[in-house]
């Protein structure tokens, strides 16, 4: 015995291990591609004892038919696949498929075998039909590993079956053999940028590096689509998204000096702009809605952005990617981001005939030195992200209570909601400022408390940056004023008792102030009251 | 605060007055801020005038000034002239009553340094405290005075004189007679 027939009988034991616990008829699935018109082999079985020797000849009966095209079935013989050359033929069954259909969209087809031997089925021939070129026809993952399946079987009695797609018959000499496997075509898959970078699969380990303030794009697209179209598509974005500032919208503000308010205004993007292809927002903070871990012993946020499609075939196809946000740090770790320091209210005077005062804020009162220092200084504490640069802007908006007594008699309350709002430009900061209020010979009694909140923000020097809000500073003071009697005509004095002062911590918190405007010329109209 | 410091003030108030004062009308060095208004063209309303002040840094180097916030009135007098059958002046200064519905003036200075060539504008409003009534043509210089200023000097400035044209139809706004 040959060296090859050993190695085939070992190959049949191992095979009739696998088998012994199974039952004898057996199932296997095949993939076919065809093109119309053309018949195609499907499957040619033999019933047989060995290389040389037939076992009988079997026959196969169409359990389900092809909805696509015909399938035919003739006896033929050949040597057995696998067997030396110069085997003698063995007689076989053969099933040849022809795709028929016209005018149809389907690229696909199916239909199933009975192998009937001795009036029983000893096996089941599934076929899957692929119209060549289709492209997406290919089988699932599923019937892919049924293909797998041995083409050898063991029957009762030591006889054997074997099935083979594409084996040429003299029998049917004008069909074509099968396409033994197929190959399918790469799945689709999506890919995201983020201004002009591939960043599809990014993860903490290799994360985008973004920073507050700064415009970022994100741009899907979809390879592999073999002709499908996107019928749905949505992006997945965590954080507090700001599109811009600029375009009209509920709340407006300004930090720009050749910008109009009504053109200033603060633009947050709309969920109909997370279904589109291309996405356009800046991340304010990095506090919100963050996955923190520890990079070189600080906590960082980092956050990830999916994108997902469904695409006309009804496939879904996503991608991910992963930024890692930064923002400024304390330059000096042990103080806030902000803080003021403050002045208490006092009398200053201007030199005109008769003399005008006014109560006001300052920081120095020497009644031997001008009072030539601000009531508060508000300093930053900030360190811009490594590998970026930017700006320190102070937004200042405010609310003032007066309450007077008329020296005709009576005592009037009035309120300003938004007195003296105001943006400290860079190079304005540190913010030095010194509220007042004029103090009128018609009056007897003046108080006045200011409440002041003072928000600090970063823009970095990014193109289409917007500044991002680190948190708000409050601060105020409350000053009463008493004229100092008649023989002091004009002059005034504090009531050091109804006066106070305060700088409260700062409070970090990423968001913008309601309502804003950097030209209010003067405070706005109060709402005054007769008390 | 005793009598000894309040009189101490007063004189100190009528020294660096008169110091202050010597030194604008005095001074040789050109003043490294310009004040120049404007006014909007054509006849305007004589109930809601209101001036852009300039002010700008014409030296060589930095300057530090006051920016008023809010009423800035209190930073400002005006001098008005008509020019009429009736020639008159007004001084105007601040509002010293205060109505029922307009509270009393509030304001906020912060320092701030001008560069060399730098401008910052303030808005200047005339009909709260002028009476520009009477239809006609105005003469009108303002005088910038801030209350003892924060930054490192600037505090007394006179601007350029401009001549601005009040509608005869604003009459009627006014609270003038004729």
């Amino acid at each position: 015995m040959s060296r090859r027939f050993l190695l085939l009988a070992k190959l049949r034991t191992v095979i009739f291990l696998c088998f012994l616990g199974m039952s004898w008829r057996s199932a296997a699935a095949k993939t076919i591609d065809v093109t119309p018109g053309v018949p195609v082999i499907a499957e040619t079985t033999w019933y047989y004892i060995n290389c040389m020797t037939s076992a009988g000849l079997g026959s196969y009966s169409i359990n389900i038919a092809p909805t696509q095209g015909t399938v035919s079935v003739a006896d033929v013989s050949g040597p057995l696949p696998g067997c030396p050359t110069g085997s003698p033929a063995l007689p076989a069954v053969q099933a040849t498929y022809t795709w028929t259909a016209e005018n149809t969209s389907a690229t696909t087809d199916f239909f199933e075998l009975y192998y009937i031997l001795n009036g029983q089925v000893a096996a089941v021939l599934d076929v899957d039909v692929v119209l060549s070129g289709s492209g997406g026809g290919c089988p699932s993952s599923n019937v892919v590993a049924r293909a797998k399946l041995p083409d050898l079987m063991k029957i009762p009695l030591g006889t054997f079956i074997t099935t083979k797609s594409g084996t040429s018959s003299s029998a049917v000499s004008d069909a074509v053999p099968a396409a033994s496997t197929c190959t399918p075509p790469p799945p689709p898959t999506a890919t995201i940028s983020a201004n002009g970078t591939d960043i599809t699969g990014t993860t903490t380990d290799n994360p985008m590096i973004v920073v507050i303030g700064e415009q970022i794009v994100l741009t899907s697209s979809i390879s592999n689509a073999n002709g499908a179209s996107v019928q749905s598509q949505s992006w997945s974005i965590p954080g507090n998204l700001v599109k811009s500032y600029g375009e009209n919208g509920p709340v407006y503000w300004s930090v720009s000096p050749t910008c109009a308010n009504a053109d200033c205004q603060l633009v947050l993007v709309q969920a109909s702009e997370l279904a589109t292809d291309t996405v356009t927002y800046h991340w304010i903070d990095a506090l919100n809605s963050c996955s923190m871990q520890s990079v070189n012993g600080q906590q960082v946020c980092f956050r990830t952005v999916t994108y997902t499609a469904t695409l006309s075939g009804g496939e879904s196809v996503s991608a991910q990617a992963t930024f890692e946000i930064l923002q400024p740090t304390p330059t000096n770790p042990g103080q806030p981001l902000l803080s003021g320091d403050i002045g208490s209210p006092t009398i200053v005077g201007r030199y005109s005939n008769p003399p005008k005062e006014f109560m006001q804020l300052r920081r120095i009162y020497n009644i031997l030195i001008s009072n030539n220092v601000s009531g508060i200084e508000i300093t930053p504490n900030l360190t811009d992200p490594l590998g970026f640069t930017g700006d320190i802007y102070l937004l200042q908006v405010a609310s003032s209570v007066q309450v007077y007594d008329r020296t005709s008699g009576g005592t009037e309350e009035c309120t300003y909601p938004y007195a003296f709002d105001h943006l400290y430009s860079p190079a304005e900061v540190p913010e030095n400022d010194s509220p007042g209020v004029f103090l009128p010979d018609t009056i007897n009694r003046m108080s006045l408390s200011d409440s002041f909140q003072t928000y600090l923000l970063w823009m970095p020097a990014l193109p289409d940056a917007i500044p991002a809000p680190l948190g708000v500073l409050p601060w105020g003071f409350t000053g009463t004023a008493e004229p100092r009697g008649s023989f002091f005509s004009g002059l005034w004095s504090i009531d050091r008792k109804g006066s106070s002062e305060y700088v409260a911590p700062f409070v970090p918190n990423p968001s913008y102030p309601n309502q804003w405007s950097n030209y209010l010329t003067s405070p706005s109209e109060p709402h005054c009251n007769t008390l | 605060m005793t009598s000894k410091t309040v009189g101490l003030r007063i004189g100190l108030v009528c020294l660096l007055g008169g110091l202050v004062a010597s030194k604008l009308v005095g001074e040789s060095a050109p003043n490294p801020i310009q004040l120049v208004i404007s006014a909007p063209k054509g006849p305007l309303d004589g109930s809601t005038v209101e001036l852009t002040a300039t002010l700008t840094n014409s030296s060589d180097h930095d300057v530090t000034i006051d920016q008023i916030t809010g009423d800035t009135s209190v930073g400002y007098q005006t001098i008005v002239r008509y020019i009429g059958y009736s020639h008159f002046v007004q001084e105007r200064d601040l509002k010293n009553q205060p109505s029922s519905n307009n509270g009393i003036p509030l304001f906020s200075m912060s320092a701030i340094t001008l560069r060399p060539g730098d401008h910052l504008q303030e808005t200047v409003q005339l009909g709260g405290t002028c009476d520009l009534t009477e239809p006609g043509t105005y003469v009108v210089q303002v005088l910038r005075v801030v209350p003892e200023a924060t930054g490192s000097g600037v505090s007394r400035l006179i601007s350029n004189k401009i001549t601005i044209q009040i509608d005869p139809h604003s009459e009627s706004k006014g609270a003038g007679s004729k």
